[in-house]
Parts: C-alpha cells; sequence; structure tokens
C-alpha cells in the first residue's frame, strides 16, 4: 500500500493533463470569466477573514465589474473617506437590489401563481431572468426571504420548471433556503432535493452556491478543504464519465488503456522488480466526517506525506502550520523572518506545504481549483516576502510533487502544472506498474503506472457520493468546525 | 505498550486537554508528571489509531501521539533567544527520551521542530534505537491520516535524523531490514 515516489516517476500526469486540458480550461474560463478577478486583473488577496472567500482570499464566481452586495445583508456604504464614485456605486447597487427585492415580492404578492404545467408564473419569470447573474439572483431571493416570502416562494417552486434556468433559479432558492435553516432542522428531503437540483448546474456556479452558504453562515477556514473534496469528486465523476479509471467492472482495461491518463513520455521507474501498485484505501470516514472533506483532507495529507518522504533531509511542514510556527521554525534553522511585518490574521494563515531547508512552497488543491492554487500561493510568496524570507514558488519537477497516492476506495493523481501549484484528481481506480516498451535489447527494465478499473469486489465496498449529497456535508461541517 | 491516557480520545476533547498540558509545561512542571496524571492506557486494550501527522477528526477515540510536542514547541520558543533552546524545552526534550511514548513523541513528524537542532540528533536516534521494538510491536496503527501503517512506513523523524546523518535516501525507503533501524548505522557518514 506504499506511495509511488518521485524514482518511479510516473508520467501519466502529463497525459492526464493534456487529456484534461479541455476540462480545465473549460472550468478556468467560466470561473474566471464570471469572477470578474480577471477582469480587474488578477485575484485580490485579502488575507485573514474566515469565511472561504475570505480565507483564500479569492472572491469565486462574483459577477465582472464592481462587487455585488452580500445576499442577504444590508449593503454596507464605503469605508470613510472613499470617493463619491464609490460610495454612489455601492448606493446604486444597494437601491438595484432594494428594486429587484420590491418587484418579487410585488409579482408574490399581486399575481397568482401558475394555475398548471403551462400557465406562467410571473414571479418565476423574474426569476429566471435574473439567472444570468447568480450573485443578483441569491441578493434578491435572499432579500425576499428576509421579508418572510421564503414560504411563498417554495410554495411556488413547482413553476420555475417551466424556464431553462430552472436548476439555477432552484438551486439558488434551497440554497437560500438551507442558509436560513439551523443545521439540526435540516431535513434529508430538503438536502436531497438541493443536491439533486445542484448537480444539474455547471461548476462555477455551484462553487457559487456553495461560497453563498458559507458566507452566510460565516464558516470556519476548514470549508476549503470541504470545498476542495466537493470539486476532486466532481472531478472524478467528470473522469469517470468519460472512461477514464472509472469503467463498469469487469471492463478490463476500462477507459485508462485508451489514452486517458496513462503513463506517458518522460522519465519512468528504473528498477527491476518494478515500483508497488497504489491500491485504493479502505473507504473510512472518521465519524460522521463530511465525505468531501474526508476526500480532500485526504488528498491534502497523502500528497503531503509523499513530498516528505522525498525531502527526508529538509525541514517540510504540512497542512497545519501557522505561518507563526514557520517563522519560528525559521529562526531555528538560523533565519530572520521579521514575523511583526504581517498582522495577527496574515500569521494565523496555513500554508499547506513549506519546505525550510530549500525555501519551496507549495499550495494543494484539486485540479479544478488551480488558479485558485496558484492565487493563494502567489499570496503566501507575497507575505514571506513582506517578512522578509527569500520563499520561492516550488518548482515544478521537485521530487515529490508528482505521483500517486492511495485515496479512500481509488487514488489521488497528483502533479505539479505551475510553480507553487499541486493539483489532483480522485480518481476510483488503481494505479498498477507496467513495463514500457522499449527497443531491445532492455538494459533495465523501465515502468510506467497505468490506471485500472476497480474490481467489482472493490467496487462493492466504496460507497458512492453524489455533489448533491455535498450539500448535506455542508451542513454537518457547519456543526463541526476543526482546527488544531 | 502504554500511552498517556491524556493522549486518548477524540481530537477535539485531546486538544483542550493539551492546553492544560502545555501551560504547565510552561510553568516548568516535569513532562512526565503531567502527561501521566490520568494514568495509562494499553493500546492493545484501546481501540484506534496512533496518530503521528496532521488531524484526525470524529468521535472516534485515537492516540494524538504528537501532543504536546507539536504545540508545546511553539508555546515553550523565546524569540529573544531563538538560537538557544530555553531550559524549559531543553528539560522536555530529555524527559521525552527517558520514555518511550516521549520517544514516539518526537518521532512523528509533526514534533519535528524539536529535531532542528542538530545536537538532539544523536540522543534522539540512541533512544529511538532502544524502544524502537516496543513501539513498533503495536502493528499497523500508525498513521498520518485515516488508517494506520506499521511505523517505519509513516514518515517520521527517525527518518529525517538517519537522512541528515547520511543514511542514502533508498535505504531510508526500502522495507526496514529485519534487524530494524538499528541495521542502517552502517550507511551513518561520519561528521566531515
Amino acid at each position: 500500500m506504499g506511495s509511488v515516489g518521485d524514482e518511479c516517476r510516473i508520467t501519466m500526469f502529463r497525459a492526464g493533463v493534456a487529456e484534461l486540458r479541455d476540462a480545465r480550461t473549460q472550468t478556468t474560463r467560466s470561473v474566471g470569466s464570471s469572477s470578474g478577478v480577471a477582469a480587474r486583473g488578477g485575484p485580490e488577496l485579502v488575507p485573514g477573514k474566515r469565511t472561504l472567500m475570505g480565507a483564500d482570499g479569492l472572491q469565486l464566481g462574483a459577477a465582472p465589474g464592481p462587487a455585488p452586495p452580500v445576499p442577504g445583508r444590508t449593503p454596507a456604504a464605503g469605508p470613510t473617506g472613499q470617493g463619491d464614485g464609490k460610495r454612489g456605486l455601492a448606493r446604486a447597487q444597494e437601491a438595484q437590489e432594494s428594486s429587484r427585492v420590491d418587484r418579487l415580492i410585488h409579482l408574490l404578492t399581486a399575481t397568482p401563481p401558475a394555475r398548471g404545467v403551462d400557465d406562467w408564473d410571473e414571479a418565476y419569470t423574474f426569476l429566471n431572468g435574473l439567472s444570468h447573474n447568480l450573485p443578483d439572483l441569491l441578493a434578491t431571493l435572499s432579500g425576499a426571504a428576509d421579508r418572510g416570502y421564503l414560504p411563498a416562494l417554495l410554495a411556488r417552486a413547482l413553476a420555475a420548471n417551466l424556464y431553462a434556468a430552472a436548476a439555477v433559479v432552484l438551486s439558488a432558492l434551497y440554497a437560500v433556503e438551507l442558509a436560513r435553516t439551523a443545521p439540526s432542522r435540516v431535513t434529508n428531503e430538503q438536502l436531497n432535493r438541493a443536491g439533486a437540483i445542484l448537480d444539474l448546474i455547471p461548476l462555477d456556479q455551484q462553487l457559487q452556491i456553495f461560497e453563498y452558504i458559507l458566507n452566510q453562515r460565516g464558516i470556519s477556514a476548514a470549508a476549503t478543504t470541504l470545498m476542495e473534496g466537493v470539486v476532486a469528486m466532481r472531478e472524478r465523476q467528470t473522469a469517470a464519465a468519460s472512461g477514464a479509471g472509472g469503467g463498469a467492472p469487469g471492463s478490463g482495461t476500462g477507459g485508462v488503456a485508451r489514452g486517458a491518463p496513462t503513463a506517458g513520455g518522460g522519465p519512468v521507474a528504473a528498477t527491476a522488480p518494478g515500483p508497488a501498485p497504489v491500491e485504493p484505501l479502505p473507504w473510512a470516514p472518521p465519524g460522521d466526517q463530511p465525505i468531501p472533506f474526508y476526500i480532500g483532507n485526504e488528498a491534502h495529507k497523502g500528497i503531503a506525506h509523499n513530498y516528505k518522504r522525498a525531502h527526508k533531509n529538509d525541514t517540510v511542514l504540512a497542512n497545519n502550520y501557522p505561518l507563526t510556527s514557520i517563522f519560528s521554525d525559521l529562526t531555528r534553522l538560523g533565519r530572520t523572518p521579521n514575523a511583526g511585518a504581517l498582522n495577527d490574521e496574515e500569521r494565523a494563515l496555513v500554508p499547506d506545504i513549506v519546505n525550510l531547508t530549500r525555501l519551496h512552497l507549495y499550495e494543494i488543491k484539486p485540479l479544478a481549483a488551480q488558479r485558485l492554487g496558484a492565487a493563494r500561493a502567489r499570496m503566501y510568496h507575497g507575505l514571506f516576502a513582506r517578512a522578509g524570507v527569500a520563499m520561492a514558488l516550488g518548482p515544478m519537477s521537485e521530487p515529490g510533487t508528482s505521483g500517486g497516492v492511495p485515496a479512500p476506495g481509488g487514488v489521488y493523481l497528483f502533479w505539479s502544472p505551475e510553480p507553487g501549484v499541486i493539483v489532483y484528481q480522485y480518481r476510483r481506480a488503481r494505479l498498477v506498474p507496467v513495463p514500457v516498451s522499449e527497443p531491445e535489447p532492455v538494459v533495465v527494465r523501465r515502468w510506467r503506472l497505468e490506471l485500472q478499473p476497480l474490481t467489482p469486489q472493490q467496487r462493492a465496498v466504496v460507497t458512492t457520493t453524489t455533489v448533491g449529497g455535498a450539500m448535506l456535508l455542508v451542513m454537518m461541517l457547519l456543526l463541526s468546525p476543526i482546527g488544531i | 505498550m502504554l500511552l498517556p491516557a491524556i493522549q486518548y480520545g477524540p481530537w477535539s476533547v485531546v486538544k483542550k486537554r493539551m492546553r492544560t498540558v502545555i501551560s504547565q509545561l510552561k510553568r516548568g512542571k516535569d513532562l512526565g508528571e503531567v502527561m501521566t496524571r490520568d494514568g495509562m492506557l494499553d493500546t492493545s486494550e484501546s481501540p484506534g489509531m496512533l496518530v503521528l501527522s496532521g488531524i484526525v477528526v470524529g468521535p472516534a477515540p485515537n492516540f494524538h501521539c504528537f501532543m504536546p510536542w507539536r504545540k508545546a514547541v511553539d508555546a515553550l520558543f523565546d524569540p529573544n533567544t531563538p538560537a538557544v533552546p530555553t531550559p524549559i524545552e531543553d528539560a522536555v526534550f530529555e524527559a521525552s527520551l527517558r520514555t518511550s511514548w516521549g520517544v514516539l513523541g518526537l518521532l512523528a513528524s509533526d514534533s519535528h521542530s524539536w529535531l532542528i537542532p542538530t545536537t538532539r540528533h544523536e540522543p534522539f536516534l540512541h533512544a529511538a534505537l532502544a524502544t524502537w521494538n516496543e513501539l513498533d510491536a503495536v502493528g499497523a496503527r500508525y498513521c498520518y491520516s485515516s488508517y494506520g501503517e506499521r511505523l517505519w512506513s509513516v514518515h517520521n523523524n527517525l527518518h529525517y535524523v538517519l537522512a541528515n546523518m547520511g543514511v542514502p535516501d533508498e535505504i531510508l525507503s526500502a522495507p526496514l531490514p529485519p534487524e530494524g533501524p538499528r541495521a542502517l548505522l552502517r550507511y551513518i557518514r561520519p561528521p566531515n
């Protein structure tokens, strides 16, 4: 059950990158294009906040242009001293939001519900029109819910199905409902309903929905890990749908041998007996741990452990070390970080992997969140620079930054697509070594690793979880914040 | 093997206990005294993992072996004399070497900071070798994640110390010889 170190050089991941380029580009485009950060020339990093948005310093999926008001809260006026333009903009946004809420309430109270499947519902016609801008839609629904119209909205929810954007509108509606319900009072029916609808909308919109709920709840920083798990599981499902690593039981090589991320070119293992296969771990979430949190957390642990094993001589801190502790260890190593250059919130931030011997840092993220990982890595890079530490974004070719490690019910494939970032994919499969075909004579047998579908027996022990089920898990997480 | 009962339980419970332990250590209390105040537990009679790194959440009890070292090292750190460990820190380190559970605490990769001073490598190595068989006899219950492995399979500070003493990486990455880590001493390079 060992991990595969860099002596094996699993080059499949480059092939995997190529295979998944389309999906990644699509995801990146969709997140980036709707986030507004790209339009402003890059992510706006605000370290130290406790919400998902703030903890990552990157607002995923916000509308282009000026930041929208936080749904469900009274939009704040700009800070004292800001220009009239900004204050005016905030006032205009507030007025627009208020106007939308008023309009929705008017339609709910002054127009009748749809009488049948071929009848229109004015309120949902209006909401359908807002569906192109999810933050606006959420803000409008939140505003109406704040004024007591959530039951009316839910009572007429069936009417949403008449419209093309039904999934978006209903996802937003159910998110608003869940965000206002005490976690202990949420029913399975509510969660299943929300989860099923959530599965029908694109990933970037799912992220916006999650972000909305998390912001409403003032979630702890651990939520980012849960989100990563959701994203990783979503990727796994996408990969499975395309056949890679998720072939049907008994389908032999599944999609893997047909060009999915099998080992490609580049260095491979050159050992006689060959590397050990990477077998799935038992599916054993501790206690009631949310599944996406489990997946994301295990990925971080496994990848960091693999990195440490590849750098046995080095001082490597991973996953649980705030910058305060890192600065202390740097001091023990004879360096002189200026911790005072950062504020308390900044010093409490926790990078994923820092190698204090080589002065390299990495952020670990699922493939679909590579942009977020890069933004966080740059943020940490800047924080270290302010503290006088020449910490660099970790090179892509470093040992321990690519490979495969066991995962619950599968494997994590990971690699470094850009300096300072390690991305991973969760695949319900196993990795097995196969000899690299080479012209004779072969002096030293070289190996690559291929994804193989799980056997029916292996699959039988693996629980399936939909992304929609993640809604339930978000709520569970809200009840049990963790941290060292 | 016996481990302090204070290390055993769900993470949320152990974490709270350790705040008290660390504050007592800061006041100069003896490590053995504060860690064993609740008695000892036999690992063979107590289910759960022996966690060496990271956080294992959930209600299931585990031995969180990296505590209190993981947090104590920062609490005992004196930024005014960064190059020299405080007397209390030294006392905790030395006390740790006198018990198998203390050595296990230092073996945990989350206790890495304690092994940054190279002067500690040799005494730590001797203590680790002396207690290895007892620690390894627990079997595949050591973890950095949610599943158990043998002690040698989990990255630990013995790897770090041996690597810094010159033992080649391929030796440290290979399965341990039957005679245990003592067999690796022949690979140690004499200091320049």
